[in-house]
Protein backbone atom coordinates (compact mmCIF):
# COMPACT_ATOMS: atom_id res chain seq x y z
CA UNK A 1 0.00 0.00 0.00
CA UNK A 2 1.38 3.63 -0.82
CA UNK A 3 1.57 6.02 1.75
CA UNK A 4 -1.23 7.98 -0.02
CA UNK A 5 -3.57 6.02 2.05
CA UNK A 6 -2.23 7.97 5.20
CA UNK A 7 -3.17 11.51 5.72
CA UNK A 8 0.09 13.86 6.12
CA UNK A 9 0.08 17.29 7.40
CA UNK A 10 -0.49 19.78 4.29
CA UNK A 11 2.00 22.61 3.32
CA UNK A 12 -0.12 25.40 4.53
CA UNK A 13 2.57 26.70 6.45
CA UNK A 14 5.61 26.69 3.97
CA UNK A 15 8.12 29.07 4.57
CA UNK A 16 10.70 31.04 2.44
CA UNK A 17 14.09 30.94 3.08
CA UNK A 18 14.56 34.15 3.46
CA UNK A 19 12.35 34.13 6.73
CA UNK A 20 13.82 34.63 10.14
CA UNK A 21 14.44 31.68 12.30
CA UNK A 22 12.87 33.67 15.35
CA UNK A 23 9.73 34.00 12.77
CA UNK A 24 10.06 29.93 12.89
CA UNK A 25 10.37 29.40 16.28
CA UNK A 26 7.01 31.61 17.12
CA UNK A 27 4.90 29.52 14.29
CA UNK A 28 6.07 26.41 15.60
CA UNK A 29 5.56 27.03 19.23
CA UNK A 30 2.24 28.46 18.25
CA UNK A 31 0.81 25.48 16.62
CA UNK A 32 2.88 22.64 19.02
CA UNK A 33 5.09 21.22 16.18
CA UNK A 34 8.94 20.63 15.77
CA UNK A 35 9.79 21.08 12.20
CA UNK A 36 8.34 23.29 9.62
CA UNK A 37 9.25 23.07 6.49
CA UNK A 38 11.02 25.69 3.70
CA UNK A 39 9.80 26.11 0.09
CA UNK A 40 10.88 28.52 -2.43
CA UNK A 41 8.12 31.30 -3.94
CA UNK A 42 6.45 28.47 -6.21
CA UNK A 43 6.15 25.91 -3.69
CA UNK A 44 9.43 23.92 -4.42
CA UNK A 45 10.57 21.92 -1.35
CA UNK A 46 13.41 23.21 0.42
CA UNK A 47 14.51 21.60 3.09
CA UNK A 48 13.06 21.36 6.83
CA UNK A 49 14.10 23.41 9.92
CA UNK A 50 13.40 21.92 13.25
CA UNK A 51 13.89 23.18 16.95
CA UNK A 52 16.58 21.19 17.39
CA UNK A 53 18.41 23.39 14.85
CA UNK A 54 17.03 26.22 16.53
CA UNK A 55 18.57 25.41 20.13
CA UNK A 56 21.44 24.48 18.83
CA UNK A 57 22.39 28.39 17.82
CA UNK A 58 21.66 29.23 21.58
CA UNK A 59 24.25 26.85 22.68
CA UNK A 60 28.09 28.15 23.34
CA UNK A 61 30.18 27.76 19.83
CA UNK A 62 32.59 25.99 22.00
CA UNK A 63 29.98 23.23 22.93
CA UNK A 64 28.03 22.95 19.65
CA UNK A 65 31.20 22.56 17.17
CA UNK A 66 32.00 19.20 16.04
CA UNK A 67 34.92 17.89 18.46
CA UNK A 68 33.67 20.39 20.99
CA UNK A 69 32.95 19.92 24.58
CA UNK A 70 30.24 17.17 25.09
CA UNK A 71 29.93 17.95 28.98
CA UNK A 72 28.44 21.32 30.53
CA UNK A 73 27.73 20.48 33.44
CA UNK A 74 30.76 22.19 35.19
CA UNK A 75 29.71 25.45 33.68
CA UNK A 76 26.78 25.27 36.49
CA UNK A 77 22.95 27.55 36.10
CA UNK A 78 24.96 29.99 33.29
CA UNK A 79 21.55 30.64 31.36
CA UNK A 80 22.77 33.80 30.32
CA UNK A 81 25.36 31.98 27.97
CA UNK A 82 21.90 29.97 26.17
CA UNK A 83 19.71 33.68 25.88
CA UNK A 84 22.71 35.70 24.87
CA UNK A 85 22.45 34.10 21.45
CA UNK A 86 18.35 34.58 21.18
CA UNK A 87 18.86 37.94 18.94
CA UNK A 88 21.17 36.22 17.22
CA UNK A 89 17.78 34.34 15.42
CA UNK A 90 16.89 37.62 14.38
CA UNK A 91 19.90 38.14 12.32
CA UNK A 92 19.85 34.78 10.43
CA UNK A 93 17.42 33.37 7.76
CA UNK A 94 16.05 29.90 7.95
CA UNK A 95 17.49 29.38 4.49
CA UNK A 96 20.63 28.35 6.60
CA UNK A 97 19.12 26.26 8.81
CA UNK A 98 17.36 24.13 6.24
CA UNK A 99 17.96 20.15 6.61
CA UNK A 100 18.71 19.35 3.03
CA UNK A 101 20.03 15.43 3.96
CA UNK A 102 16.47 14.44 4.29
CA UNK A 103 15.18 11.11 1.82
CA UNK A 104 12.29 12.25 -0.18
CA UNK A 105 8.72 10.29 -0.48
CA UNK A 106 6.45 10.14 -3.19
CA UNK A 107 2.96 9.73 -2.91
CA UNK A 108 3.40 6.36 -4.29
CA UNK A 109 6.37 5.38 -1.88
CA UNK A 110 5.33 1.72 -0.27
CA UNK A 111 4.50 2.12 3.75
CA UNK A 112 7.18 0.16 4.45
CA UNK A 113 9.63 1.68 3.19
CA UNK A 114 8.25 4.98 5.01
CA UNK A 115 8.31 3.50 8.13
CA UNK A 116 11.86 2.28 8.02
CA UNK A 117 13.34 5.83 6.63
CA UNK A 118 11.44 7.42 9.60
CA UNK A 119 12.97 5.23 11.92
CA UNK A 120 16.32 6.32 10.33
CA UNK A 121 15.76 10.34 10.68
CA UNK A 122 14.37 12.47 13.70
CA UNK A 123 12.38 14.49 11.40
CA UNK A 124 8.99 13.89 9.53
CA UNK A 125 9.66 13.51 5.49
CA UNK A 126 8.50 15.64 3.21
CA UNK A 127 6.22 13.94 0.28
CA UNK A 128 6.47 15.57 -3.03
CA UNK A 129 4.72 15.57 -6.16
CA UNK A 130 6.96 14.82 -9.62
CA UNK A 131 7.51 18.55 -9.87
CA UNK A 132 9.17 18.83 -6.78
CA UNK A 133 6.41 20.49 -4.78
CA UNK A 134 5.92 19.74 -0.99
CA UNK A 135 2.35 18.00 -1.09
CA UNK A 136 3.09 17.74 3.32
CA UNK A 137 5.11 15.90 5.90
CA UNK A 138 4.97 12.55 6.90
CA UNK A 139 5.71 12.19 10.75
CA UNK A 140 6.07 9.14 12.61
CA UNK A 141 2.63 10.20 14.54
CA UNK A 142 0.61 9.72 11.47
CA UNK A 143 2.19 6.18 10.16
CA UNK A 144 2.20 5.08 13.85
CA UNK A 145 -2.01 6.30 13.66
CA UNK A 146 -2.65 4.70 9.98
CA UNK A 147 -1.16 1.49 11.30
CA UNK A 148 -3.55 1.33 14.93
CA UNK A 149 -6.43 2.55 12.81
CA UNK A 150 -5.86 -0.53 10.02
CA UNK A 151 -5.02 -3.52 12.23
CA UNK A 152 -8.67 -2.18 14.15
CA UNK A 153 -6.54 -1.92 17.50
CA UNK B 1 78.11 -4.96 -0.97
CA UNK B 2 76.45 -7.87 -2.53
CA UNK B 3 73.06 -6.95 -1.56
CA UNK B 4 73.38 -3.04 -2.78
CA UNK B 5 74.84 -4.04 -6.18
CA UNK B 6 72.48 -6.56 -7.05
CA UNK B 7 69.22 -4.77 -6.11
CA UNK B 8 70.80 -1.20 -7.71
CA UNK B 9 71.19 -3.15 -10.87
CA UNK B 10 67.50 -4.12 -11.02
CA UNK B 11 66.19 -0.78 -10.88
CA UNK B 12 63.93 -0.06 -13.91
CA UNK B 13 65.15 1.22 -17.23
CA UNK B 14 68.68 0.73 -15.85
CA UNK B 15 68.23 4.15 -14.44
CA UNK B 16 70.87 4.95 -11.63
CA UNK B 17 69.27 4.50 -8.66
CA UNK B 18 70.24 8.09 -6.96
CA UNK B 19 68.56 9.53 -9.70
CA UNK B 20 65.27 7.43 -9.41
CA UNK B 21 65.26 7.73 -5.63
CA UNK B 22 65.22 11.44 -5.96
CA UNK B 23 62.94 11.83 -8.64
CA UNK B 24 60.57 10.05 -5.79
CA UNK B 25 61.45 11.48 -3.09
CA UNK B 26 60.83 14.91 -4.60
CA UNK B 27 57.91 13.87 -6.33
CA UNK B 28 56.38 12.76 -3.14
CA UNK B 29 57.62 15.68 -0.71
CA UNK B 30 56.54 18.42 -3.63
CA UNK B 31 52.41 16.16 -3.58
CA UNK B 32 52.44 16.29 -0.02
CA UNK B 33 53.42 20.35 0.12
CA UNK B 34 50.40 21.11 -2.26
CA UNK B 35 47.82 19.60 0.57
CA UNK B 36 46.04 18.44 -2.44
CA UNK B 37 46.14 15.06 -1.61
CA UNK B 38 45.85 13.18 2.22
CA UNK B 39 49.46 12.92 3.24
CA UNK B 40 49.31 9.61 4.58
CA UNK B 41 48.12 8.34 0.24
CA UNK B 42 50.73 9.89 -0.76
CA UNK B 43 53.43 8.85 1.69
CA UNK B 44 52.44 5.03 1.11
CA UNK B 45 52.22 5.73 -2.93
CA UNK B 46 56.35 7.18 -2.54
CA UNK B 47 56.98 4.06 -0.53
CA UNK B 48 55.18 1.59 -2.95
CA UNK B 49 57.49 3.54 -6.02
CA UNK B 50 60.41 3.35 -4.51
CA UNK B 51 60.04 -0.46 -3.73
CA UNK B 52 58.78 -1.01 -7.05
CA UNK B 53 61.31 0.92 -9.17
CA UNK B 54 64.06 -1.03 -7.34
CA UNK B 55 65.32 1.37 -5.17
CA UNK B 56 64.66 -1.12 -2.31
CA UNK B 57 63.43 -4.22 -1.90
CA UNK B 58 60.74 -5.10 0.52
CA UNK B 59 62.99 -6.04 3.13
CA UNK B 60 65.18 -2.98 3.35
CA UNK B 61 61.96 -0.94 3.17
CA UNK B 62 60.70 -2.39 6.32
CA UNK B 63 64.28 -2.25 7.85
CA UNK B 64 63.96 1.65 7.20
CA UNK B 65 60.57 1.85 9.08
CA UNK B 66 61.32 2.65 12.81
CA UNK B 67 59.03 0.96 14.91
CA UNK B 68 60.15 2.52 17.81
CA UNK B 69 58.95 5.87 16.95
CA UNK B 70 55.57 3.83 15.61
CA UNK B 71 55.37 2.14 18.53
CA UNK B 72 55.82 5.03 20.91
CA UNK B 73 53.11 7.52 18.97
CA UNK B 74 50.79 4.59 19.24
CA UNK B 75 50.81 3.81 22.47
CA UNK B 76 50.57 7.53 23.51
CA UNK B 77 47.58 7.82 21.42
CA UNK B 78 45.66 4.94 23.01
CA UNK B 79 46.55 6.29 26.28
CA UNK B 80 45.17 9.57 26.04
CA UNK B 81 42.27 8.72 24.12
CA UNK B 82 41.30 6.35 27.06
CA UNK B 83 42.35 9.39 29.00
CA UNK B 84 40.56 12.00 27.50
CA UNK B 85 36.90 10.43 28.19
CA UNK B 86 37.75 11.47 32.00
CA UNK B 87 37.06 15.03 31.45
CA UNK B 88 40.55 16.04 33.39
CA UNK B 89 41.40 18.68 30.86
CA UNK B 90 38.25 20.34 31.06
CA UNK B 91 38.77 20.27 34.83
CA UNK B 92 42.67 21.10 34.98
CA UNK B 93 41.76 24.54 32.67
CA UNK B 94 38.70 25.45 34.77
CA UNK B 95 40.64 25.11 37.83
CA UNK B 96 43.20 27.24 36.26
CA UNK B 97 40.85 29.83 34.91
CA UNK B 98 39.40 30.22 39.15
CA UNK B 99 42.94 30.34 40.53
CA UNK B 100 43.06 33.64 38.52
CA UNK B 101 40.08 35.47 39.11
CA UNK B 102 38.98 34.86 35.74
CA UNK B 103 41.09 37.70 34.75
CA UNK B 104 41.55 38.08 31.51
CA UNK B 105 45.34 38.23 31.56
CA UNK B 106 45.77 35.93 34.18
CA UNK B 107 43.60 33.24 31.90
CA UNK B 108 45.81 33.91 28.90
CA UNK B 109 49.05 33.07 31.15
CA UNK B 110 47.20 30.24 32.92
CA UNK B 111 45.75 28.39 29.96
CA UNK B 112 49.47 28.99 28.23
CA UNK B 113 50.47 26.97 30.82
CA UNK B 114 48.23 24.21 30.94
CA UNK B 115 48.72 23.71 27.35
CA UNK B 116 52.54 23.94 27.42
CA UNK B 117 52.32 21.10 30.17
CA UNK B 118 50.04 18.93 28.43
CA UNK B 119 52.19 18.93 24.87
CA UNK B 120 55.49 18.51 26.84
CA UNK B 121 53.47 15.22 28.23
CA UNK B 122 51.58 14.04 25.43
CA UNK B 123 50.89 14.96 22.00
CA UNK B 124 50.69 18.60 20.99
CA UNK B 125 47.53 17.80 18.73
CA UNK B 126 45.65 16.14 21.71
CA UNK B 127 46.33 18.45 23.66
CA UNK B 128 45.25 21.88 21.74
CA UNK B 129 42.11 19.41 21.17
CA UNK B 130 41.16 19.62 24.37
CA UNK B 131 42.04 22.64 25.61
CA UNK B 132 40.53 24.47 22.94
CA UNK B 133 37.35 23.81 23.27
CA UNK B 134 37.10 24.73 26.73
CA UNK B 135 39.04 27.52 26.21
CA UNK B 136 36.55 29.43 23.72
CA UNK B 137 33.97 28.45 26.18
CA UNK B 138 35.34 30.53 29.42
CA UNK B 139 36.70 33.34 27.32
CA UNK B 140 32.85 33.31 25.21
CA UNK B 141 31.40 33.14 28.77
CA UNK B 142 33.91 36.01 30.09
CA UNK B 143 32.72 37.98 26.59
CA UNK B 144 36.26 38.19 25.29
CA UNK B 145 37.87 37.86 21.78
CA UNK B 146 39.07 34.43 21.81
CA UNK B 147 41.78 35.38 18.76
CA UNK B 148 44.74 36.12 21.56
CA UNK B 149 43.87 33.21 23.62
CA UNK B 150 44.09 31.01 20.41
CA UNK B 151 47.32 32.30 19.00
CA UNK B 152 48.76 31.57 22.65
CA UNK B 153 47.87 27.79 22.59
CA UNK B 154 49.28 27.31 19.34
CA UNK B 155 52.79 28.95 20.48
CA UNK B 156 52.26 26.98 24.28
CA UNK B 157 52.14 23.57 22.49
CA UNK B 158 55.22 24.05 20.33
CA UNK B 159 57.01 25.42 22.97
CA UNK B 160 55.82 22.53 25.62
CA UNK B 161 56.27 20.07 22.86
CA UNK B 162 59.66 20.88 22.42
CA UNK B 163 61.01 20.48 25.95
CA UNK B 164 60.55 16.58 26.19
CA UNK B 165 61.26 13.44 24.24
CA UNK B 166 57.41 12.88 23.74
CA UNK B 167 56.37 16.10 23.33
CA UNK B 168 56.74 16.16 19.50
CA UNK B 169 56.77 13.51 17.07
CA UNK B 170 60.67 15.50 15.66
CA UNK B 171 61.80 14.33 18.96
CA UNK B 172 60.48 10.72 19.25
CA UNK B 173 62.30 10.49 16.03
CA UNK B 174 65.45 12.54 16.58
CA UNK B 175 65.43 10.53 20.40
CA UNK B 176 64.79 7.35 18.76
CA UNK B 177 67.70 7.73 15.66
CA UNK B 178 70.10 9.16 17.97
CA UNK B 179 69.52 6.97 21.59
CA UNK B 180 68.36 10.16 23.24
CA UNK B 181 66.05 9.30 25.79
CA UNK B 182 63.81 11.17 28.01
CA UNK B 183 65.71 12.74 30.50
CA UNK B 184 68.34 13.76 27.91
CA UNK B 185 65.30 15.88 26.21
CA UNK B 186 63.97 16.94 29.65
CA UNK B 187 68.14 18.17 30.94
CA UNK B 188 68.95 19.52 27.50
CA UNK B 189 65.70 21.11 25.90
CA UNK B 190 63.40 21.83 28.66
CA UNK B 191 65.56 24.73 30.64
CA UNK B 192 65.49 26.28 26.87
CA UNK B 193 61.85 25.49 26.02
CA UNK B 194 61.09 27.71 29.95
CA UNK B 195 63.23 30.32 28.88
CA UNK B 196 61.25 30.84 25.27
CA UNK B 197 58.18 30.20 26.94
CA UNK B 198 58.51 33.44 29.77
CA UNK B 199 60.37 35.13 27.37
CA UNK B 200 57.10 34.99 24.77
CA UNK B 201 54.61 35.97 27.02
CA UNK B 202 56.27 39.58 26.79
CA UNK B 203 55.16 40.15 23.55
CA UNK B 204 51.37 38.71 24.22
CA UNK B 205 51.14 41.59 27.19
CA UNK B 206 52.26 44.21 25.14
CA UNK B 207 49.97 43.38 21.86
CA UNK B 208 47.56 41.86 23.93
CA UNK B 209 47.23 41.30 27.78
CA UNK B 210 47.08 44.61 28.60
CA UNK B 211 43.91 45.56 26.84
CA UNK B 212 41.65 42.88 28.04
CA UNK B 213 38.83 43.68 30.15
CA UNK B 214 36.07 41.55 31.45
CA UNK B 215 32.88 42.86 33.47
CA UNK B 216 32.76 41.88 37.14
CA UNK B 217 29.35 39.89 36.60
CA UNK B 218 30.94 37.76 33.64
CA UNK B 219 33.92 36.84 35.62
CA UNK B 220 31.56 36.45 38.84
CA UNK B 221 29.60 33.53 36.51
CA UNK B 222 33.12 31.88 35.40
CA UNK B 223 34.10 31.93 39.48
CA UNK B 224 30.71 29.83 39.54
CA UNK B 225 31.87 27.24 37.51
CA UNK B 226 32.32 23.62 39.12
CA UNK B 227 35.22 21.76 38.33
CA UNK B 228 34.45 18.96 40.14
CA UNK B 229 31.50 18.57 37.67
CA UNK B 230 34.21 18.77 34.40
CA UNK B 231 35.23 14.50 35.75
CA UNK B 232 32.60 12.35 34.11
CA UNK B 233 34.23 9.42 35.47
CA UNK B 234 36.36 9.04 38.53
CA UNK B 235 37.16 5.54 38.21
CA UNK B 236 38.40 6.22 34.87
CA UNK B 237 40.47 9.12 35.68
CA UNK B 238 42.28 7.55 38.77
CA UNK B 239 42.95 4.62 36.40
CA UNK B 240 44.02 6.96 33.64
CA UNK B 241 46.00 8.90 35.54
CA UNK B 242 48.32 5.92 37.29
CA UNK B 243 48.99 4.68 33.94
CA UNK B 244 50.52 7.76 32.65
CA UNK B 245 52.52 8.53 35.68
CA UNK B 246 53.98 5.02 35.60
CA UNK B 247 54.49 5.55 32.08
CA UNK B 248 56.52 8.67 32.73
CA UNK B 249 58.22 6.95 35.67
CA UNK B 250 59.46 4.30 32.89
CA UNK B 251 60.37 7.22 30.27
CA UNK B 252 62.70 8.90 33.33
CA UNK B 253 64.01 5.65 34.29
CA UNK B 254 64.16 3.99 31.01
CA UNK B 255 67.74 4.07 30.83
CA UNK B 256 68.20 2.18 34.10
CA UNK B 257 64.99 -0.42 33.50
CA UNK B 258 66.84 -0.49 30.16
CA UNK B 259 63.45 -0.56 27.99
CA UNK B 260 62.67 2.06 24.76
CA UNK B 261 60.29 4.16 25.28
CA UNK B 262 58.17 2.43 22.34
CA UNK B 263 57.97 -1.09 25.07
CA UNK B 264 57.04 1.44 28.08
CA UNK B 265 54.29 3.19 25.71
CA UNK B 266 53.03 -0.14 24.28
CA UNK B 267 52.65 -1.62 27.94
CA UNK B 268 50.91 1.41 29.07
CA UNK B 269 48.32 1.40 27.11
CA UNK B 270 47.67 -2.17 27.55
CA UNK B 271 47.82 -1.92 31.27
CA UNK B 272 45.14 0.62 30.60
CA UNK B 273 43.09 -0.89 28.42
CA UNK B 274 43.14 -4.05 30.94
CA UNK B 275 41.90 -1.87 33.63
CA UNK B 276 39.52 -0.72 31.59
CA UNK B 277 38.39 -4.29 30.84
CA UNK B 278 37.58 -5.48 34.27
CA UNK B 279 34.20 -6.92 35.36
CA UNK B 280 32.65 -6.50 31.83
CA UNK B 281 31.55 -9.15 29.48
CA UNK B 282 33.60 -10.15 26.61
CA UNK B 283 31.88 -8.14 24.26
CA UNK B 284 32.02 -5.18 25.58
CA UNK B 285 35.29 -5.41 26.14
CA UNK B 286 36.21 -5.57 22.87
CA UNK B 287 33.54 -2.68 21.73
CA UNK B 288 35.87 -0.89 24.01
CA UNK B 289 39.41 -1.84 23.07
CA UNK B 290 37.58 -1.26 19.21
CA UNK B 291 37.26 2.22 20.46
CA UNK B 292 40.02 3.05 21.98
CA UNK B 293 42.33 1.47 19.01
CA UNK B 294 39.72 3.56 16.03
CA UNK B 295 40.48 7.03 18.12
CA UNK B 296 44.56 6.23 17.05
CA UNK B 297 45.27 8.61 14.48
CA UNK B 298 46.02 6.26 11.92
CA UNK B 299 46.59 8.96 9.32
CA UNK B 300 49.64 9.91 11.07
CA UNK B 301 50.75 6.97 11.36
CA UNK B 302 50.72 5.26 7.72
CA UNK B 303 52.28 8.87 7.23
CA UNK B 304 55.23 8.16 9.50
CA UNK B 305 55.24 4.56 7.92
CA UNK B 306 55.46 5.93 4.30
CA UNK B 307 57.90 8.51 4.58
CA UNK B 308 60.37 6.31 6.36
CA UNK B 309 60.61 4.03 3.57
CA UNK B 310 60.96 6.79 1.23
CA UNK B 311 64.10 8.27 3.07
CA UNK B 312 65.49 5.26 3.43
CA UNK B 313 65.43 5.27 -0.61
CA UNK B 314 67.39 8.68 -0.92
CA UNK B 315 69.18 7.23 2.08
CA UNK B 316 70.44 3.87 0.67
CA UNK B 317 71.06 5.79 -2.78
CA UNK B 318 73.48 7.68 -1.46
CA UNK B 319 71.90 11.50 -1.79
CA UNK B 320 71.53 11.61 1.76
CA UNK B 321 75.48 11.09 1.92
CA UNK B 322 75.96 13.54 -0.68
CA UNK B 323 73.47 16.24 1.01
CA UNK B 324 75.88 16.14 4.27
CA UNK B 325 78.90 16.06 2.88
CA UNK B 326 77.75 18.95 1.15
CA UNK B 327 76.69 20.59 4.26
CA UNK B 328 80.16 20.02 5.78
CA UNK B 329 82.01 21.29 2.69
CA UNK B 330 79.58 24.31 3.19
CA UNK B 331 80.64 24.90 6.93
CA UNK B 332 84.24 24.05 6.40
CA UNK B 333 83.34 20.92 9.12
CA UNK B 334 82.98 23.51 11.56
CA UNK B 335 80.16 22.87 14.32
CA UNK B 336 79.09 26.03 15.15
CA UNK B 337 78.71 26.69 12.14
CA UNK B 338 76.88 23.47 11.10
CA UNK B 339 74.37 23.82 14.15
CA UNK B 340 73.95 27.11 13.25
CA UNK B 341 72.75 25.77 9.44
CA UNK B 342 70.55 23.26 10.80
CA UNK B 343 69.02 25.22 13.45
CA UNK B 344 68.23 28.03 11.16
CA UNK B 345 67.47 26.08 7.98
CA UNK B 346 64.99 23.42 10.05
CA UNK B 347 63.12 26.23 11.80
CA UNK B 348 62.47 27.96 8.29
CA UNK B 349 61.54 25.12 7.08
CA UNK B 350 59.47 23.47 9.48
CA UNK B 351 57.31 26.65 9.72
CA UNK B 352 56.41 26.34 5.80
CA UNK B 353 56.11 22.42 5.65
CA UNK B 354 55.39 19.98 7.94
CA UNK B 355 58.48 19.18 10.15
CA UNK B 356 58.03 15.53 10.08
CA UNK B 357 59.47 14.94 6.43
CA UNK B 358 61.65 17.12 7.18
CA UNK B 359 63.35 15.87 10.69
CA UNK B 360 62.96 12.58 8.56
CA UNK B 361 64.92 13.22 5.97
CA UNK B 362 67.53 15.21 8.32
CA UNK B 363 67.96 12.17 10.38
CA UNK B 364 70.38 10.22 8.45
CA UNK B 365 71.96 13.25 6.78
CA UNK B 366 73.10 14.36 10.32
CA UNK B 367 74.09 10.11 11.16
CA UNK B 368 76.23 10.73 7.97
CA UNK B 369 78.23 13.40 9.72
CA UNK B 370 79.42 11.17 12.36
CA UNK B 371 82.49 10.21 10.81
CA UNK B 372 83.19 14.06 10.78
CA UNK B 373 82.22 14.63 14.53
CA UNK B 374 82.47 12.78 17.70
CA UNK B 375 79.60 11.03 19.40
CA UNK B 376 79.33 13.93 22.01
CA UNK B 377 79.55 16.96 19.28
CA UNK B 378 76.93 15.19 17.33
CA UNK B 379 74.68 15.64 20.00
CA UNK B 380 74.77 19.42 19.63
CA UNK B 381 73.27 18.95 15.72
CA UNK B 382 70.78 16.56 17.04
CA UNK B 383 69.35 19.54 19.65
CA UNK B 384 69.51 22.09 16.72
CA UNK B 385 67.61 20.00 14.53
CA UNK B 386 64.93 19.36 17.61
CA UNK B 387 64.77 23.27 18.31
CA UNK B 388 64.84 23.71 15.06
CA UNK B 389 61.79 21.51 13.63
CA UNK B 390 59.42 21.92 16.76
CA UNK B 391 60.03 26.02 17.60
CA UNK B 392 59.71 26.17 13.77
CA UNK B 393 56.29 25.20 13.43
CA UNK B 394 55.53 28.18 15.47
CA UNK B 395 56.17 30.27 12.04
CA UNK B 396 52.78 29.42 10.46
CA UNK B 397 49.92 28.34 10.63
CA UNK B 398 50.71 25.14 8.60
CA UNK B 399 53.61 24.45 10.78
CA UNK B 400 52.53 22.04 12.93
CA UNK B 401 49.41 20.03 13.08
CA UNK B 402 48.32 21.00 16.19
CA UNK B 403 48.20 24.70 14.80
CA UNK B 404 45.99 23.31 12.13
CA UNK B 405 43.48 21.50 14.49
CA UNK B 406 43.14 25.15 16.67
CA UNK B 407 42.76 26.85 13.37
CA UNK B 408 40.23 24.00 11.99
CA UNK B 409 38.38 24.21 15.00
CA UNK B 410 38.12 28.08 15.91
CA UNK B 411 36.79 28.49 12.06
CA UNK B 412 34.38 25.75 12.95
CA UNK B 413 33.68 27.73 16.27
CA UNK B 414 32.87 30.86 13.77
CA UNK B 415 36.12 32.41 14.51
CA UNK B 416 38.73 31.51 11.65
CA UNK B 417 41.97 32.45 11.77
CA UNK B 418 43.55 33.58 8.74
CA UNK B 419 47.09 32.57 7.90
CA UNK B 420 48.86 35.80 6.57
CA UNK B 421 47.98 37.88 9.88
CA UNK B 422 48.60 35.40 12.04
CA UNK B 423 51.90 34.36 10.34
CA UNK B 424 53.27 38.47 10.33
CA UNK B 425 52.93 38.20 14.30
CA UNK B 426 54.12 34.55 14.22
CA UNK B 427 57.04 34.27 12.28
CA UNK B 428 59.11 37.31 14.02
CA UNK B 429 58.26 35.91 17.05
CA UNK B 430 59.54 32.58 15.68
CA UNK B 431 62.16 33.72 14.55
CA UNK B 432 63.18 35.31 18.18
CA UNK B 433 62.60 31.96 20.08
CA UNK B 434 65.03 30.54 17.25
CA UNK B 435 67.56 33.55 18.23
CA UNK B 436 67.56 32.84 22.18
CA UNK B 437 67.86 29.15 21.02
CA UNK B 438 71.08 30.06 18.96
CA UNK B 439 72.32 31.80 22.43
CA UNK B 440 71.66 29.02 24.20
CA UNK B 441 73.03 26.19 21.74
CA UNK B 442 76.07 28.59 21.35
CA UNK B 443 77.01 28.69 25.39
CA UNK B 444 76.30 25.25 26.25
CA UNK B 445 77.21 23.07 23.76
CA UNK B 446 79.54 24.92 21.02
Amino acid sequence: MPIKAIPFYPPDICLQPDASPADALRLMLERGIDHAPICDRDGRFIGIIGTTAILRVLIPVSAQAQGGLSNLRFAGDAVSLLTAHLRDLERLTVGEFARKDLPVLREDSPILEAALLLTQHSAPLPVLDEGGRLLGLLSRRALLAHLVQQAGL
Amino acid sequence: MHGAASSAAEVIFGLSPLLVSLGVFVLTYAVIVTEKINRAIVALLGAGLMIMSGVLNQSEAFAGIDLNTIGLLTGMMVIVAITSKSGVFQYVAVVAAKAVRADPWGLLVMLAGVTAVFSALLDNVTSVLLIVPVALFITEALRLNPYPYLFTIIFASNIGGTATLIGDPPNIMIGSAARLGFNDFLLNLAPLALVVFALTLIPFYLVWGRKLHAAPEDRDQVMAFDEREAITDVRLLKQSLTVIALVLLGFVLSHQVGQEPATIAMFGAALLLLLRAFGKAGEEQTHEVHRSFAEVEWVTIFFFVGLFVVVAGVEKSGALKILAEWMIALTGGDLGATAMVVLWVSAVASALVDNIPFVATMIPVIQNMASTFGPEQINALWWSLALGACLGGNGSLVGASANLVVASFAERAGQPIRFLPFMLMAFPLMLASIAVSSLYLWLRYL
